[in-house]
Order: C-alpha cells, then structure tokens, then sequence
C-alpha cells in the first residue's frame, strides 16, 4: 500500500505540467496562403502551357506574366515571414517554404531566361505542386494537435 | 482507495502506441508512393529531354533542382507528421496515466 502511494505520489510529480508539444507550426495563415498559391499557381501554369503550345513566340515572355510573379512574390514573403522564429522541430516547417521559396525563383529565373516553344515543362507543373502539397500535408497533420507559434 | 493499476496503465500506453505509429504509416504511405512515382517519372523525362537536345544543360540542371527541392519538401512532410505522432503517443500516454492517478487518489493532473 505504501509502494503505491509512493508511486502514484512520484507519477505525480513527474507528470505535472507534462504535456509535451515536439512540434508546433500550424498557422492558418499560411494554410490558407498556400491553398491559394496553388491555385493562382495552376491558372498561371494552364495559361503558360497555351502559349507555349501555339506558334508564337513571344506570347510566353516573361513581362507578359509579370503580374503573377509579383503577386507570388508578395506571398512568399508573407509565408517566409510567418514562418521566420520556428525552430526546433517545428523549423521543419521553415525549411519546407524556404524550399517553396527557392523553387518559385527557380521558375522565374528559367522564364526570364526564356521559355521555347513545343515543351509545356509539365515537371515543372508537378514540382511546384508537389512542393505546396508537402507543406499543405504537414499542416494537415499539425492542424489536430500543434498550434501556433 | 482502488489500487493504481500499473499493469493496465503499461497495456494501454502500449495499445496507443502501436495504433498511433500504424496510423502514422498509414498516412504518409499513399502520398510518399504518388510523390516519389512522379518524381522517377519527371526525372526521367528530363533525362530524355536532354538526350533529344530540346534542352541545354543549364535548364536541365534547374528541372532537376525543382524536382529535388519538392522531393524535399515530401520527406520534410513524412519527417514532421512522424513527429506529430509521436507527440501524440507521449501526450496519449500521459492521459491514460493522468486519469489513472485521478481514478486512484482524486487528483487531476494538468497533462
């Protein structure tokens, strides 16, 4: 009976005040920017692939898209900056739109270095999606237990 | 005073923690296989790409480094959902004991 007590009294002590967050970073901001990203981003790519499927080649130039550009500039900053005093764990999360971030001005800078006719770049397509996706897919999962930071 | 089951506590912590890594498994296995499918496929066509010469290597190179950095991403995501789980096991285990010494002497621990 003593043991028990004793026990229950160590648990006690031990537990108190336990309850252990590893990793925090949801943030519906930056949930939302991203949903929006990713669509804005696929009417960029829908409009984009047109030009370069047709016979002329300037419609493709980048002056033409410069608007999304900035807009998705505008974005990245928003995200980089909500994301800016993560670390530890949750600095997964940084890293993931600090990649989001670099592979946005890869694109800008091979659009500006122009784009060629007869190659729609679906890769391209599928890697930006994908690299939105992954962050989407983490604040899914962070959304039912993590908070924000 | 009813006895602090330490026997039932240790099956339950147990239960939990096998539940939570299988869902854990469970939910990045549809994803990891659809993003890692696509990403052999694009690394593929850029390779192919290159050999018909429709692209110079500096292009190439900057595919390839969208494909590495949203491959990036994916296994970042299958990182921190790992992590959330087994967040959620600790915090699960800490509940089943809480309320155990709740049920054993009437106190509640903040858990």
């Amino acid at each position: 009976m003593k043991n028990s007590i004793a026990r229950i009294l160590l648990m006690l002590v031990l537990f108190t005040s336990c309850k252990v967050t590893f990793i925090t970073g949801y943030d519906e901001v930056l949930d939302q920017t991203l949903n929006r990203m990713k669509k804005e981003f696929n009417v960029h790519y829908i409009k984009l692939s047109r030009t370069l499927t047709d016979t002329d080649p300037h419609n493709q130039d980048f002056t033409n898209f410069q608007d999304y550009y900035d807009n998705v500039q505008a974005d990245l900053i928003t995200i980089t900056d909500r994301t800016e005093r993560l670390d530890g764990k949750s600095a997964i999360v940084k890293q993931q739109v600090q990649n989001l971030d670099s592979s946005f001005n890869i694109l800008i800078n091979l659009h500006k270095r122009g784009l060629s006719d007869g190659d729609s770049r679906p890769d391209i397509r599928d890697a930006i999606n994908s690299s939105i996706d992954a962050v989407i897919f983490l604040q899914e999962a962070l959304k039912t237990t993590g908070e924000a930071n | 005073m009813p006895d602090f089951n330490f026997t039932q506590v240790i099956s339950d912590a147990i239960a939990l923690t096998k539940n939570e890594l299988g869902k854990t498994f469970k939910k990045v296995k549809p994803f990891a296989e659809h993003e890692f499918q696509q990403f052999s496929e694009n690394a593929l066509f850029l390779a192919n790409l290159k050999l018909q010469g429709t692209i110079d290597d500096a292009e190439l190179q900057s595919r390839i480094q969208l494909q590495k950095l949203a491959l990036a991403n994916v296994l970042l995501a299958i990182k921190g959902v790992g992590i959330v789980s087994a967040q959620n096991v600790v915090n699960g285990v800490l509940g089943i004991v809480g309320k155990a010494v709740e049920t054993a002497i009437g106190v509640a621990i903040p858990v």
